[in-house]
């Protein structure tokens, strides 16, 4: 019944109304959130040991003979986002909010139209292009220990992998201020985000004081393509395993199960797609 | 005082709403943390109790299963359980275990000096703290959370737990729930099990404001404090340390030690006599009259752990 209201409702309402009424609906509950979200920034913060590093070209072809990725004005916003995340201290236990951090991304902030994904279908819209920055936070929260507690995975798989490094899915998407990326701090000890824009390439990482003792390993299974009576979808399951330097496992945990529409042919990705499911792995 | 008072009138209000004490604890709890208080104050007081049941009341925790009553929002005591005797508590309450006190509990419960724990229960409380669910983790080291428990119906079995063990709990309890609840205790320990229960006969207003006398809410009548401070957020059942004593008797309990807290060095002791050191909670002139024949020891007792033994046959 609440799913057909809600069928009903998307059938029927503009996507900005939608978006109005979702704001106006998380609003108490993000308000909620604001005591125990970080909010220092000290880039000075004396913190050598690095928890997790990644690096993600600012500018990407995604296929062949198609235009480069994000445009400038995408880029500006990655620019913008990764300035406010850059030197975020998280104290023990604190919470890391995406939203709170980076805030609304209006143009009076220094954000500009870029692109985004409306109903499925691309638009122009204010901040567009700030998931680039909430990806590589999201893949160093993972790598670096920490416990995520709100994302949301991209509904489309836009591109075919071309050099891209990281498993299928490993983003989170964010949306003002109904879709967040929150990660939770679990260490004894504060760690700091430092995010810059160097040589063309977004630079990422998380770091604390010293060596916690741990390494992590993320990993993907399952990975695969399905032809379903709607189109081709993709999908894989994200493991992540914590294990004490003396070999001792500390934690092994499914992460996420990211299910995608295929939005490119996936013969680009797989020699000879069938109507059965592909393994890519 | 005017903080007490404040803050008084507060949680009397919201205690009386419809939903109020859930939207409190949302509040408090959930959004700003309050838990936190209990964290700090568990992990410092666990390894004094561990000592107590090991040494004092003579019993072996190892694998021994425990239940512990309103731990509160954190938690902390069922893995100091599963520290101690290698299998996480059963816990019962009103109040769910709430999952954000998680890894803060594992960081204060590891610092904490718990004897019995060993590097092996340490790796796995350790792990813990990238869990996402506190009652499943729970449930995984061999314990369980019965939330939204009402004292007089606990749902464990008969002759379930070896140690049974509240801190806070039972001062909220009117006299006739107090005393089904404790028929509960001596119901579920197993013979020659221990109950061991903390009643904090302060004014919990004096928590929040320490200008206040300790044992303020003793001046008022009955009927005056049932008006203004009976609801939900506010009960406390103001029983004297002898009352709660003679409560645990009547339920078929033999007292194996009676430790009272004295004011203001927070030092425990065990008899009457040295009780008379500690400071008087409310000068007598000031009692409400049904409180005026409590003994010297009694007004000058902040809280009392009752540690009491079931007979092996009754």
């Amino acid at each position: 019944m609440i799913q057909a209201s809600r069928a009903w409702a998307r059938r029927v309402a503009p996507y900005p109304v939608r978006v109005a009424v979702a704001r106006l609906r998380h609003l108490p509950a993000r308000l909620l959130q604001w005591p125990a979200t970080a909010r220092r920034r000290d880039p000075e913060l004396d913190a050598p040991f690095v928890l997790a590093r990644r690096v993600s070209p600012l500018v990407r072809t995604v296929a062949a003979g198609a235009p480069a990725w994000p445009s400038a004005e995408e880029a500006a916003n990655v620019r913008a986002a990764a300035a406010r995340v850059d030197g975020l201290v998280i104290a023990p236990h604190q919470v890391m909010s995406f939203l709170w951090t980076v805030g609304w991304p209006a143009r009076w902030r220094g954000f500009r139209p870029g692109l985004e994904l409306h109903d499925a279908r691309p638009t122009l819209a204010i901040g567009g292009g700030t998931c680039k920055v909430s990806n590589l936070v999201y893949q160093l929260a993972l790598a670096g220990g920490m416990r995520v507690i709100e994302r949301h995975r991209h509904a489309l798989d836009l591109f075919p992998d071309r050099d891209r490094t990281a498993p299928f899915a490993l983003g989170a998407t964010v949306a003002y201020n109904h879709a967040d990326l929150r990660f939770a701090n679990p260490l004894a000890a504060p760690v700091t985000l430092r995010l810059t824009v160097r040589d063309g390439e977004l630079v990422g990482e998380l770091r604390t004081a010293r060596d916690p003792g741990w390494r992590v390993e993320v990993v993907e299974h399952d990975h695969r393509f399905v032809r379903e009576p709607d189109g081709w979808w993709r999908e894989n399951r994200i493991r992540r395993r914590i294990v004490r330097v003396d070999g001792t496992l500390l934690c092994d945990q499914e992460i996420a199960h990211n299910r995608a529409r295929v939005m490119y042919d996936p013969a680009l990705v797989l020699p000879a797609p069938t109507e059965a499911t592909c393994s890519a792995a | 005082m005017l903080r007490g008072l404040i803050k008084g009138a507060g949680l009397a209000t919201v205690g009386r709403l419809p939903g109020g004490v859930a939207a409190y604890r949302a509040l408090t709890r959930g959004a700003l943390g309050t838990g936190v208080g209990h964290i700090v104050k568990q992990a410092r007081v666990w390894p004094g109790y561990v000592r107590l049941w090991r040494d004092a009341c003579g019993l072996d925790l190892d694998d021994a299963p425990v239940w512990l009553h309103e731990p509160g929002p954190a938690p902390l005591p069922a893995l100091a359980a599963y520290l101690v005797t290698g299998r996480a508590a059963i816990i019962t309450g009103a109040e769910a275990v709430r999952s954000r006190y998680l890894a803060r509990s594992v960081d204060a419960v590891l610092a904490a000096d718990l004897p019995g724990a060993t590097a092996a229960r340490r790796d796995v409380v350790d792990g813990l703290r990238w869990d996402d669910d506190a009652t499943a983790a729970i449930a995984r080291l061999g314990g369980a959370v019965h939330a939204g428990v009402a004292a007089a119906t606990i749902p464990l079995a008969d002759a379930r737990v070896a140690l049974a063990h509240s801190g806070g709990a039972l001062e909220h309890l009117s006299p006739a729930t107090l005393a089904r609840f404790l028929g509960e205790v001596a119901r579920v320990v197993l013979p020659g099990g221990v109950a061991s229960h903390v009643i904090d006969h302060r004014d919990h207003l004096w928590h929040a404001d320490k200008s206040l006398p300790f044992m303020a809410h003793l001046a008022l009548p009955d009927a005056a404090y049932r008006a203004l401070l009976g609801g939900a957020l506010t009960f406390h059942n103001r029983l004297s340390s002898t009352e709660v004593v003679a409560a645990f008797v009547a339920a078929g309990l033999e007292p194996i030690a009676v430790r009272r807290l004295l004011l203001p060095e927070h030092r425990w002791v065990e008899t009457d006599a040295d009780a008379l050191a500690g400071e008087p909670g409310l000068a007598r002139a000031r009692l409400a009259p049904r409180f005026r024949g409590w003994s010297e020891a009694d007004l000058r007792t902040a809280a009392t752990h009752v540690l009491c033994r079931r007979p092996a046959t009754r």
